[in-house]
């Protein structure tokens, strides 16, 4: 084993949407930052364009990482049975890996949560068998941050359309984009059902905006890199600003293996393994774990030693557990002239209205069209079910219906199971021998319940945009996480029942932080990045503000 | 063009190599792409569209469908057997839909992820996007 000479104050595992934020803000304000990132540049030429493996579609592969060499175990719940899976099949819950993580590839549609979002278990109660329970902290404590991602990522919308949100105290630096012929399409039946609609808020330039130009409106947006860079994420914004800044250091291609503490428990650095193969042991005072919720999680339990049996801040038995997600429940209209304009980025009009205040079910979430879907995810995921799978008529369909399909979905908030949860497999091991990990359990029954009503809004809201056919997969119990991955180190006053403090501190180690979706005590009925955003800058905040 | 006119142009192309199906065996395939996707007065079929060009390509080494290298050619040589590919189009579609509904579970699956296959090569290839209404414009 090296020990790399630590000239740094800080060390940051994961440079992805919360890592790269906390990395920019530490090194801005002074810090000598280590930025340890498992994967490599995410651009065009890496990324590529093949439809049938990519972060949106991974029929056979992956384009935003990771690579093969990082399985996990899936259990299913009903069966029991596990298996060994690679990142791009059903089951691993994949994110990506890379400089900007998620972001790099991702959708950028840039919700804040819901102020009720933060208190569920007091708005709804806790139903039995669910670990539901309220943020520490509140909208309140947030919207500045949400303001400064906004500001710093860019983020265009239109602010005073967020009638579902207090008041904004600043506008979208730019203006959100045009509604597509989709959008007027759905907004027509969202008015006839007296349904108020917003332009969801992308962090996609509309014009030229920190240094890069205007969407050029193509049709390759999610799942894939920015061709002419006006996607915004941590790789083009606040990561660049920690290099410019000289106080950083990015290592690619570094795999974090463990934490390591003294005698007494506290956290010394962490050993990872460089791009060849070495195992190296690097030292800071303050140790950030960003690699996203189901490997911030693994890390910490990969982490035991005498003094810490069950991993770094798992005294009682809750690191991994509460593992979230989104449900998507996804409904496909059939309308009969075309409907797509042909221009990217897509999501062009959203129905907030059933976040919160559903009778009967607890929760909701945000409703809204979606992205360019390719002519292949169009036939396997959105075609007819009553098409035959073969010969002219299924050809036909996609020849007279791809541009006339439409789909209405959103982000349900999930009620958290606390078995639903990552653990560490005894027996699998990744290429560095590295034990994997192991996922198990399911989301609660609730999340199921609230997300057939969504399946239900949806639907509403095509029949009454005039669609002549509508259909739809009933959503079941199954374990969720994936691209919006939370929930498996929450924060809370009360260390029986959460991993970090309301400033995202491992309990009981006071220089030891969470910067990623892992601290989500609820994930919202909204997409999650900004949210992770929003609660890097605070802990960045908090770090220099104490360190 | 007649079985042997086919079978030399299919090994002039070099999209139509393979390590994995004789060319007697890629003739019959051909076939059967065209009526998964018949081509039809707008639009290429199956087997000049892109779909035989993908099936041949990644059932190589590393290739996406490479785990199925060794049911393609069982599965063909059983239809060769019948004289697949000079049958009329209708006789075709009923044998293939013979394979669909067959009470052999392991044959009706191979026969769903062979049309699978065929789908996929056919919406990936550019070639068929403005066919759709699939424009990239950068
Ligand atoms: C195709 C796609 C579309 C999406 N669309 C949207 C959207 O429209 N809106 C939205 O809000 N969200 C969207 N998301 C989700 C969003 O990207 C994630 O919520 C967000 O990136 C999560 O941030 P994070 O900081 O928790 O983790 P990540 O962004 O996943 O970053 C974690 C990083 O840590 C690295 N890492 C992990 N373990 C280690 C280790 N041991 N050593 C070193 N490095 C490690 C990983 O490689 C990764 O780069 C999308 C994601 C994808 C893939």
């Amino acid at each position: 084993m090296t020990d790399r000479p630590t000239p740094y104050e800080v060390i940051v595992v994961g440079a992805g949407a919360g890592g790269g934020v906390i990395a920019g803000v530490l090194a801005e304000a002074g810090k000598r930052v280590l930025l340890l990132e498992r994967g490599g540049t995410l651009d065009l030429a890496t990324t590529k364009r093949d439809h049938l493996r990519n972060q949106r579609l991974s029929a056979y592969g992956v384009n935003a990482g990771p690579s093969g060499s990082h399985p996990r175990v899936f259990v299913d719940w009903k069966t029991g049975e596990a298996r060994t899976l690679a990142p791009w099949e059903d089951g691993y819950s994949n994110n990506a890996a890379g400089i900007g993580g998620g972001t790099a590839v991702y959708g950028a549609q840039a919700w804040r949560f819901h102020p009720l979002d933060f208190r569920m278990a007091s708005t709804y109660g806790v139903p039995d068998g669910s670990s539901l329970a309220d943020w520490p902290i509140g909208y309140g404590d947030l919207a500045p941050f949400y303001q400064r991602a906004e500001r710093e990522i860019g983020v265009a919308g239109d602010a005073s359309a967020m009638i579902h949100l207090p008041p904004y105290e600043a506008p979208y630096p730019m203006a959100p984009f045009p509604v597509s012929r989709q959008g007027e399409t759905l907004r027509r039946g969202a008015d006839a059902l007296g349904w108020a609609t917003i332009t969801p808020p992308l962090a996609v330039n509309t014009e030229p905006y920190g240094g890069r130009p205007a969407c050029i409106r193509c049709q390759h947006c999610i799942g894939f890199a920015c061709p002419v860079d006006s996607k915004n994420g941590s790789h083009n914004t606040l990561i660049p600003r920690a290099l410019a800044s000289g106080r950083c250091d990015l290592v690619v291609g570094a795999m974090a293996e463990r934490l390591e503490t003294d005698q007494a428990g506290r956290i010394l650095g962490v050993t990872f393994f460089d791009a060849d193969g070495q195992r190296v042991s690097v030292r800071a005072e303050v140790v950030v774990l960003a690699g996203g919720a189901i490997e911030t999680a693994r890390l910490l339990l990969n982490s035991r030693s005498p003094a810490h049996p069950g991993g770094i801040g798992n005294g009682n038995d809750q690191v991994g557990r509460n593992l979230q997600g989104h449900y998507y429940p996804t409904a496909v209209g059939l309308f009969s002239d075309d409907l797509w304009d042909g221009l990217g980025p897509g999501p062009s009009t959203a129905v907030t209205r059933f976040g919160h205040g559903n009778e009967g079910v607890i929760g909701g979430a945000m409703l809204a069209d979606d992205f360019v879907q390719t002519p292949i995810i169009t036939w396997k995921r959105r075609r007819d079910p009553d098409l035959p799978f073969w010969g002219a008529e299924a050809k036909e369909w996609m020849r007279r219906n791809y541009r006339r399909v439409t789909d209405v979905k959103g982000p349900v908030q999930e009620i958290p199971s606390p078995d639903a949860r990552v653990t560490i497999d005894p027996l699998v091991t990744d290429r560095w021998g590295i034990p994997v990990v192991r996922l198990s359990g399911a989301t609660h029954p609730e999340t199921v319940r609230t997300a057939t009503f969504m399946l239900d809004r949806a639907v509403e809201w095509l029949g009454a945009a005039g669609a002549v056919k509508i259909w739809g997969t009933p959503p079941s119990l199954a374990l969720s996480g994936g691209q919006h991955q939370a929930g498996t180190c929450r924060m809370g006053e009360e260390p029986k029942t959460s991993v970090t403090d309301r400033f995202c501190r491992v309990h009981g180690h006071d220089n030891l932080y969470v910067g990623d979706g892992s601290v989500h005590v609820t994930n919202g009925g909204f997409n999650p990045f900004l949210t992770i955003m929003a609660l890097a800058y605070r802990t960045a905040d908090h770090i220099t503000n104490h360190w | 063009m007649s079985d042997s006119e086919v079978l030399s142009q299919i090994s002039k192309q070099s999209s139509s190599r393979s390590t994995v199906l004789a060319p007697q065996q890629i003739v019959c395939l051909s076939a059967v792409l065209d009526r998964i996707i018949p081509p039809d007065s707008e639009s290429a079929g199956g087997s000049t569209g892109g779909a035989l060009t993908y099936i041949l390509r990644h059932l190589e080494e590393g290739g996406n469908l490479a785990p199925f290298r060794s049911v393609y050619p069982v599965f063909l040589d059983a239809l060769e057997a019948d004289g697949f590919a000079a049958l009329l189009p209708a006789d075709q579609d009923k044998m293939l839909g013979g394979q669909e509904r067959s009470p052999d579970p392991a044959a009706r699956r191979f026969f769903r992820s062979l049309a699978e296959h065929a789908q996929e090569g056919y919406y990936t290839s550019p070639a068929n996007w403005s066919g759709v209404g699939f424009e990239v414009t950068g």
